[in-house]
């Protein structure tokens, strides 16, 4: 399945990169390339793009200024590509899919291409079952669970909580595991066990907060004491009790 | 490409020091004008009394102990004296001093300074004189400081008993604007009293024998007396009068003196200030440069344009990438020097700009005109490259269509006057002279402050066809940038 494409950027050299990045995906079709936000809403209206690669600061109309233009039901999977990390939260709120940093690799370019054909494809499914509901929608929306913002200097993560495999304690700051990769960002064990505790996240330890769809087994260490098994082979220590997690476990 | 300067900078707390401890002083001599009107007030009725006798008894020995408060009043009356021919020094001196402070003699304005000094000399000798002379009018204080009173019977012509009452009375006068050592007359005043007490009048019994006043000099000669009562000579008078009136001058010097070494010891602690915060803008210029590296905007634009040249035109991305190596070794050099020249800040600003114009295309023109006797003039580094940012950035960049940014300098007299114009977006909150947020201006305003104090300026107005111009005013300076104590 093809998936139509706009390129928003106020300099040419900006877009000429990312044109090329796209060509060398061979399921994106390029529909358009504009300057600034008004030439955007006039394209969008125009060929109805599923994707937009939209760039923050722009003469006449910014990127936050052309969502805010867009009807709310029909909004376009949005990759903001911008040199400035400034507008990071900003996008967050507005459900942005992710966010690049110029000059971002074409490894990252990819990650973020491939997450919105994974979300796409989850839209066409819901489109296609006709499960037009206000409820549907929102299921939709919050598929994959609560989104956590990870900001570090050289990245702008929009992490989704089904991703994610566990939450590890470190000082002020909390790493966030996923897959294999570590993801570092400034806030408390106690925020973090808040937003995901109803995204079917438990926090089995003072230092450890796990996504329990990610767990194998449970483990006895000691008599009394378990731990418990990844999927990824992380082998986390349980101090709440046993059957505790066995019934949260259940519930999923 | 520069950071914003953070919060307040040393200089400006410095300044406000100097602000408050001047506000203070103008309060304070607010506050005492207002307390010598007020004394100057009383003494003035005070001196208006016809009459000011006063008798304390000093030492008696019949005399009955005298109270406390006699002795009180007598007391503060002596010390009153003595102190009298202060109080005009002691009203005066702080303006005294304030004034010596402000019209410093130091070499510019100093036949102005000493013209205005001389004239308040004046005052301050004819108010001192002036004062002293309404207080004592010639008209003597009489102090009786002593009284003893012998009595011895006797007879009278007609065998009636007498009884002869003596009464010695040491009376203390004081003339002070003449006298300067007040000593003790002895009054001897002998009268005939009958049983009764009553004083008889009988010619000639009465009499009255008034000794000489003498007085000692300091080297133990002796002066002429002092007739009671009567018109002083009139070599003593004036004698006594130039006396007092060099003893006048004499305060006056002193109180200038000391203002003048409050006023040298400020001069030298704003210096030392100055230096300080100098030093300190110009760590944080540095800083700033070498933060610049990490500044999104211009750095991280730049190379994603690059990377998209990479493909394109791999000739166009060296050419890129090298001129950005130029830059940015080309801003590390600078940001260690607090000057340079203006020839080497207009190479830098070419790099900059040659950069910019890659990414930009033809929404930007660059037009330039410098005249060429400024070129060696040295300007502090990093100066123009901000401002032309600005200009880009906030003028330029937000405009829909293509935009041009002019470089002006020229000379006037002893001046050097330069300007940044674009003609893109204006910017309205700077007409309020609120900067505008987010940009290195406060740190160029900051450094133009601490190394030329009010020699330098910065000021925007709007441009004729629309956008901004910021125009900088410095003194002209020689080729050779400055030697500055305190580059690295």
């Amino acid at each position: 399945m093809s998936i139509r494409c706009l390129i928003v950027d106020d300099e040419r050299l900006a877009r000429d990169r990312v044109r090329a990045l796209a060509h060398s995906e061979p399921d994106l079709e390029i529909v358009g390339e504009c300057r600034d936000g008004v030439e955007a809403l006039a394209a969008i209206e125009e060929h109805q793009p599923g994707l937009l690669f939209l760039d923050v600061q722009m003469p006449r109309l910014d990127g936050f200024g052309v969502l805010a233009a867009l009807p709310a039901g029909e909004l376009p999977v949005v990759i903001f590509t911008t040199a400035h990390d400034e507008h990071a939260v900003r996008a967050f709120e507005v459900h942005a899919l992710d966010y690049l940093l110029k000059p971002f690799k074409e490894s990252r370019f990819r990650l973020a291409v491939e997450r919105a054909r994974e979300q796409l494809a989850r839209r066409r499914q819901e489109d296609s079952a006709g499960l037009q509901s206000l409820a549907a929608q929102l299921r939709s929306a919050q598929a994959g669970g609560p989104r956590i913002l990870v900001k570090s200097p050289e990245r702008v993560v929009f992490l989704r909580a089904a991703e994610i495999d566990w939450v590890e304690a470190a000082g002020n700051y909390v790493v966030i595991h996923v897959a294999n990769e570590r993801h570092i960002t400034r806030d408390t064990m106690s925020a973090m066990e808040q937003r995901l505790g109803a995204a079917g996240f438990m926090r089995v330890s003072r230092s450890a907060i796990v996504n329990l769809q990610r767990v194998r087994e449970l483990q006895p260490v000691e008599p009394g004491q378990f731990c418990a098994v990844l999927k990824s082979g992380a082998r986390l220590a349980i101090t709440c009790g046993l059957r505790e997690i066995q019934e949260r476990i259940a519930e999923l | 490409m520069f950071a914003t300067h953070p919060a307040m900078s040393e200089s400006s707390l410095a300044s406000d020091r100097n602000t408050v401890r001047r506000d203070r002083w103008r309060s304070f001599l607010v506050g005492w004008s207002a307390l010598v009107v007020v004394v100057v007030a009383l003494l003035w009725w005070a001196g208006r009394e016809e009459v000011r006798e006063q008798v304390f008894v000093l030492r008696d020995e019949g005399a009955p102990p005298e109270s406390f408060w006699v002795t009180a009043r007598r007391n503060l009356l002596l010390a009153h004296l003595s102190l009298s021919r202060a109080y005009p020094w002691l009203l005066l001196a702080p303006y005294v001093i304030w004034a010596a402070a402000r019209f410093s003699l130091e070499r510019e304005h100093l036949r102005r300074h000493l013209l205005i000094q001389g004239l308040l000399a004046a005052g301050f000798v004819a108010s001192c004189q002036g004062l002293n002379h309404h207080l004592t009018s010639g008209r003597p204080l009489r102090l009786i400081v002593a009284v003893t009173e012998t009595s011895s019977h006797g007879r009278a012509a007609d065998g009636s008993p007498t009884e002869t009452v003596t009464r010695l009375r040491k009376e203390l006068r004081v003339n002070p604007s003449v006298v300067p050592d007040p000593l003790p007359r002895e009054v001897d005043t002998r009268v005939r009293v009958n049983a009764d007490g009553e004083v008889l009048t009988e010619p000639g019994t009465r009499e009255q024998r008034e000794e000489s006043f003498a007085w000692q000099e300091a080297d133990g000669g002796t002066g002429p007396g002092m007739a009671s009562g009567g018109p002083l000579p009139f070599a003593l008078f004036w004698r006594g009068r130039l006396a007092s009136t060099a003893l006048d001058l004499l305060v006056f010097a002193s109180l200038c003196g000391l203002g003048h070494a409050v006023h040298y010891r400020h001069r030298w602690q704003e210096r030392e200030q100055r230096a300080a915060a100098l030093e300190a803008s110009l760590t944080q210029a540095r800083l700033h440069a070498l933060q610049a590296q990490l500044q999104p905007h211009f750095l991280f634009n730049t190379l994603n344009s690059i990377t998209a040249l990479v493909r394109q035109s791999p000739p166009a991305a060296e050419e890129m990438l090298t001129s950005l190596g130029d830059l940015l070794r080309l801003a590390l050099s600078q940001a260690t020097r607090p000057w340079s020249s203006l020839r080497d800040e207009l190479r830098f600003l070419q790099l900059y700009l040659d950069l910019q114009q890659m990414r930009y295309g033809d929404r930007l023109r660059f037009e330039q005109a410098i005249a060429p006797e400024l070129l060696d003039c040295a300007v502090p580094s990093l100066l123009l490259q901000p401002l032309v940012e600005n200009a880009i950035r906030h003028g330029i960049e937000p405009a829909g269509r293509p935009g041009t940014v002019r470089v002006l300098g020229r000379r006037e007299g002893d001046v050097v006057e330069l300007k940044v114009a674009d003609d893109g977006v204006g910017c309205p909150a700077l007409m309020e002279g609120e900067a505008r947020p987010g940009t290195g201006l406060t740190n160029v305003r900051e450094r133009l402050r601490t190394m030329f104090d009010r020699g330098a300026s910065l000021s925007f107005a709007p441009g004729v066809t629309g956008g901004l111009v910021v125009c900088i005013r410095l003194p002209v300076t020689s080729a050779t940038p400055p030697d500055d104590p305190t580059t690295a």
